[in-house]
């Protein structure tokens, strides 16, 4: 009978630990409450106000990118299309190797929205962002609902997925989004060599565990 | 009656388990007989352009999702693989560096690079950049139908950005990998841990 108790309690032992494989070990919940950055003129600029009344896309950028280039078009379509629907955009530049001027410049000359400096890369870590172009996409409580591609292919001629438009139709519709993160090849964000956070940087998010 | 009761409780576990791996295996398998043979298409003769200046140009192979998963799978040596494009200027920078790594370490080690160039350039942009560093490792150009899934495929870790380079011991298991510049040394060091781990390893008997 022992016996029988002992292989009993390895069987339950057995699908517990079966079933606890499946469960995905990093499922949080991010809120990005608010975030103090400078713009290429030095001007400290903060995500409380320029947050958009619905919901907010962050989306990294690069100067040099030849990926970023070829979406410069789609991303200024996205913003004019979803500006009046209370949709704001903040460009981030986390790149070492780009100057503020040049930064600065390319942003007055290519997008309608302002493009902030990421000095140390201080919050592409907080948010681990890697790639240019990628985009963040928040509520209007901060939370992340959507982190990744734009669409699914840079040369623009053969778009199947408008992942971007889709998770900001979902926000708008409130409606759930199919799908809440993706990846996409694109340039590597240039971060720095020593870890320094400039005194104008403050970020605060939160993180919670998803059960 | 005891003993017969535990027989059959251990009997079902090894039973779930072994019924649920093997079907899976039966899957695997029949995925890939499916899609064999359409995956790795070679670029024809007839494109490869034998003016260039750099002479006969390396020949790329396009690949998708599923070429990509047989070509990130290790052929009994540890597999090199970096993933690179001629319009990311870290990729062409590092590219030097990995020409002489398969050079140095060619016998020991496969190497493989996969661009990420738009497909118009297998018989252009990618192969004239190859001859001009004189890279000889195997060539491939990925076009993916899911990149999400094609990153996801070759590393949890990797985000998309590129150049992306990652090693791989002879088993498959992922040693060092780098989204960014890769730095030359470090890689070096795995390369020379992985082939000096082998060389330890005793010779089985037959």
């Amino acid at each position: 009978m022992r016996k029988a108790v002992f292989l009993l309690v390895a069987t339950f032992v057995f699908l517990v630990l079966a079933q606890s494989v499946q469960v995905s070990a990093d499922d949080y919940e991010l809120v990005l409450e608010d975030f103090k950055l400078v713009d290429a003129d030095g001007k400290e600029q903060t995500f409380k106000a320029l947050k958009g009344e619905k919901g907010t896309v962050v989306i990294f950028l690069s100067v040099q990118c030849p990926v970023v280039k070829g979406y410069n078009e789609r991303i200024n379509q996205i913003f004019n299309e979803y500006k009046s629907k209370g949709i704001a955009f903040i460009g981030i530049n986390s790149n070492s190797t780009e100057s503020p001027e040049q930064i600065g410049s390319h942003a007055r000359e290519t997008y309608g929205f302002p493009v902030l400096i990421d000095k140390g890369n201080v919050l592409a870590d907080e948010l681990n962002a890697s790639v240019t172009p990628e985009v963040f996409l928040f509520d209007s409580n901060g939370k992340l609902i959507y982190k990744g591609a734009i669409d699914n292919d840079r040369s623009g001629k053969n778009i199947t997925e408008n992942y971007l438009r889709d998770a900001l139709d979902g926000l708008l519709m409130k409606k759930a989004i199919a799908k809440a993160s993706t990846k996409a090849f694109g340039c590597t964000i240039k971060r720095t060599e020593e870890k320094v956070k400039p005194e104008t940087t403050s970020i605060t998010i939160r993180r919670t565990k998803v059960s | 009656m005891k003993f017969r009761f535990a027989e059959f409780v251990l009997l079902l576990m090894l039973m779930s388990l072994f019924s649920t791996e093997a079907f899976s295996q039966v899957r695997k398998k029949t995925q890939v007989r499916k899609t064999k043979g359409a995956n790795i298409e070679k670029t024809s003769e007839r494109k490869t352009d034998s003016k260039s200046r750099y002479g006969k140009l390396p020949t790329v192979i396009l690949i998708n999702n599923e070429g990509l998963k047989e070509t990130i799978k290790p052929k009994g040596k540890p597999l090199l693989i970096n993933f690179w494009a001629t319009w990311c200027d870290v990729c062409r920078e590092e590219f030097p560096d990995l020409v002489k790594i398969h050079k140095d370490y060619g016998t020991e080690i496969d190497v493989a690079v996969i661009s990420l160039d738009y497909p118009v350039e297998i018989n252009r942009d990618v192969p004239r950049f190859l001859a001009k560093v004189n890279a000889q490792m195997p060539a491939y150009l990925l076009k993916s139908e899911d990149e999400t899934a094609a990153a996801n495929l070759v590393s949890e870790k990797w985000q998309g950005g590129l150049p992306f380079t990652i090693l791989f011991d002879s088993d498959g298991k992922e040693i060092y990998s780098y989204q960014g510049r890769f730095n030359t040394a470090v890689l070096r060091k795995k390369i020379e841990e992985l082939i000096s781990l082998k060389s330890q390893q005793p010779v089985k008997s037959q």
